[in-house]
């Protein structure tokens, strides 16, 4: 006769403190984003506070005038910016993986756009853009590649493109580090088999460097796209999200509409939808990325 | 030695020990009451330096000054509203006065102001602003600013013309002043330094408004969408679409404006007195300042006054009261509107010749009583925060016309 397995607590108790923390510093205010996305909620009329359902979600879909356009302007953000950043950095990470005079320094130097404040960076890119005074436009006129003075961040058609450069810029270093260390990770006798073997350098980099590094390349470009899309400072005090609405991203319409106009219940709805398509984008990413060692089984 | 060493550790030690006790007869000495006070900085340390003698006033209760960025100050007042932990005493627009009543933030004052034996120092339009159109008074008048027309003296000259007087000899300076001066094909100088980010609705509307039309009827109804307007807004937004403002005016804000104007790109600027003090230092006497223009209905000079407002939930309420008389005395009045490039409005303060023989505050204080104060509605701050700049970049970079410009703010100022 089986004896009938006593039931196991411990393990609960040990992991309660765990669970606590998780339910009172994520699950709570989640679940309050969800609750008050189905009310209208101005804080500067809490007498006007009333359930509103899918309301706040129609009136996003159907008539806000700015949500399209953010939504695309997301998309464009965090897939340039995460695209070239990689590519950047893997460039990077391999000149700096060879061993050159000052390359402790160089490596000590990559790192300054990444400890740099976002707002110091949007600052000084939007001095180096600046329509009026702006170096960019001097250096391109010496260059005979432009006649006059271009606006670039108040011109709907490069204001979008010109954060996403100063964003590609503070972010190599973490990409490019994180790539670094994972190349030095790769077993040296690799490479040395690989060569008595006859492969070529190009053979190796391809067969050994980069199945070496390929799961922190997935990791890393899965943090940075959760990063970017989060990313409001480096807009928001370039642009705002203008002209207009040509700059304007989901985080940043999300942080205007709660924190600017303080509208509470839109702006968390705005929110929600902004938190499913990036989950959709992870989770269709990891499923891509599974081979490589993304965090979602076969 | 080591016995030195033993008594000289002892001393120390016992020295430590007893002065706590010091310390805290220290404690005992400070005033018992605390009143908090917010505001944002008009110039850097302007009110802790105004504010100074309040302890030789007041030894009783201890005054703390806390600045807040001007960037952030709405947000973090409002949260602290809903959240029951606002200062005993902060700074407000009138146009928060809705938002704050709704929160029940704000405090009654009407019966201090009617027992104080000095009201009649401040002029009976400060304490109207203050009461910002409710039937109670919730703020106590602290400043006014009156928007201006600063003109690049050399430039007008160069030029051959006047300073503008109506709305038309000012779109005609634009165009005059605007000018390609080394002949390279590409502008030089621009006619007006144009405000398109946050902040850019008060030369808008005085600009523009100045046809006649107003944001509300006297029903209450919201009035802005004019075909007037439209043709008013159509000659505003031209200044950029012309090319006699600079390219990046649709995101020009404060500091670039002000910027624009003394570094020479621009001939015109819409300011107020707060930034005299920066732009003489820099263009010294080739600047001059005049009233803004006249429309078909006169001038209308959208004014940004800003009052203090005393916690509901003070527990100082008697000591709040005091700081607001303080700050309104000849003394601190006088060193807050030096200090911070304000408009004086208390008597004598208004009479004294260091403000009444400065250009700037003279122009000021000439049409103090005919400022336009923005209706005080709930939909405002979003209104002015976030709708009014999206919707005239927008305009600016074509997408949209002056007549839907028009709708959008219109139909956003009546939104519910």
């Amino acid at each position: 006769m089986m004896k009938k397995k006593k039931f196991q607590y411990q393990p609960f108790i040990l992991l309660a403190p765990a669970i606590l923390i998780v339910i009172l510093i994520i699950g709570y205010p989640v679940v309050r984003a969800v609750v008050l996305s189905l009310y209208k909620y101005d804080l500067t009329n809490l007498q006007g506070v009333k359930f509103v359902g899918l309301q706040n979600y129609i009136d996003i879909f159907t008539k806000d005038p700015a949500f399209w356009p953010a939504f695309k302007n997301t998309v464009i953000w965090v897939s340039v910016t995460v695209i070239s950043q990689l590519l950047l950095s893997l460039l990077l990470a391999n000149i700096l993986n060879k061993f050159f005079i000052g390359r402790g320094i160089v490596r000590s130097v990559v790192l300054i756009p990444w400890v740099t404040p976002c707002v110091l960076i949007s600052l000084m890119w939007a001095w180096i853009f600046n329509g009026n005074y702006g170096v960019m436009n001097e250096i391109l006129q010496k260059l005979h590649l432009i006649n006059e003075n271009v606006a670039w961040i108040a011109q709907s058609n490069t204001a979008l493109w010109i954060q996403i450069l100063a964003m590609i810029w503070q972010g190599i270093p973490f990409f490019t580090i994180m790539i670094l260390a994972a190349m030095q990770s790769v077993p040296r006798e690799l490479y040395e088999s690989a060569s008595v073997d006859g492969a070529s350098r190009i053979k190796q980099y391809f067969y050994i460097t980069i199945p070496g590094i390929a799961s922190t390349i997935v990791s890393t470009v899965m943090i940075r796209l959760i990063w970017v899309f989060n990313n409001v400072d480096i807009i928001y005090t370039m642009t705002g999200g203008g002209p207009g609405y040509s700059s304007l991203t989901l985080s940043v319409y999300t942080y205007l509409q709660a924190q600017k106009s303080m509208k509470f219940g839109y702006g968390s709805a705005v929110a929600i939808i902004g938190a499913v398509f990036m989950s959709i984008v992870i989770f269709i990413y990891l499923r891509i990325t599974r081979e490589q060692g993304g965090m979602i089984d076969k | 030695m080591k016995k030195r060493i033993k008594k000289l550790l002892s001393i120390t030690l016992s020295a430590c020990m007893i002065l706590p006790v010091f310390s805290v007869s220290v404690v005992e000495a400070k005033p018992e009451k605390t009143i908090r006070v917010w505001y944002w900085e008009d110039n850097d340390g302007s009110y802790a330096d105004a504010y100074d003698t309040w302890s030789e006033q007041y030894p009783d209760v201890n005054l703390e000054l806390e600045a807040i960025p001007w960037n952030s100050y709405h947000d973090t007042l409002i949260a602290a509203a809903a959240s029951g932990d606002l200062p005993d005493v902060y700074k407000i627009q009138p146009t928060w006065i809705p938002e704050l009543r709704s929160l029940n933030a704000v405090a009654k004052l009407d019966e201090y102001i009617d027992s104080w034996e000095d009201k009649d120092t401040i002029p009976e339009s400060m304490w109207e602003s203050a009461r910002a159109g409710q039937e109670e008074t919730y703020a106590w008048p602290h400043s006014l600013v009156v928007l201006y027309l600063y003109c690049r003296k050399s430039y007008f000259e160069d030029a051959g013309l006047e300073y503008p007087k109506t709305m038309d000899e000012f779109y005609q300076a634009c165009e005059a002043l605007t000018k390609d001066t080394d002949g390279d094909g590409s502008t030089d100088i621009y006619g007006f330094s144009m405000r398109g980010a946050r902040g850019g609705h008060f030369m808008w509307a005085g600009l523009t408004l100045n046809e006649g039309i107003d944001f509300f009827d006297d029903a209450g109804k919201v009035s802005l969408n004019t075909p007037e307007m439209v043709e008013a807004n159509q000659k505003y937004l031209d200044i950029y679409q012309k090319g006699w403002a600079p390219k990046t005016a649709p995101t020009d804000g404060y500091t670039e404006i002000v910027q624009n104007f003394e570094s020479g790109v621009t001939g015109m600027l819409v300011h107020h007195l707060n930034s005299a003090k920066e732009i003489t230092e820099v263009l010294g006497d080739d600047v001059d300042v005049v009233a803004l223009p006249e429309g078909a209905a006169g001038r209308y000079l959208p004014s940004e006054p800003c009052h203090w407002a005393v916690s509901a939930n003070s527990e100082s309420t008697e000591e709040a009261v005091n700081f607001l008389k303080y700050a309104s005395g000849e003394e601190a009045h006088k060193e807050l509107c030096k200090n911070a490039g304000l408009v004086p409005f208390v008597t004598p303060v208004t009479e004294d010749p260091e403000f009444t023989g400065d250009k700037f505050c003279a122009a000021s204080m000439e049409y103090l009583d005919d400022v336009q104060i923005f209706p005080v509605v709930n939909t405002w701050g979003d209104w002015s925060e976030t709708v009014w700049p999206q919707t005239i970049q927008r305009a600016m970079m074509g997408e949209i016309d002056s007549a839907e410009m028009i709708q959008i703010l219109a139909d956003n100022l009546a939104r519910e």
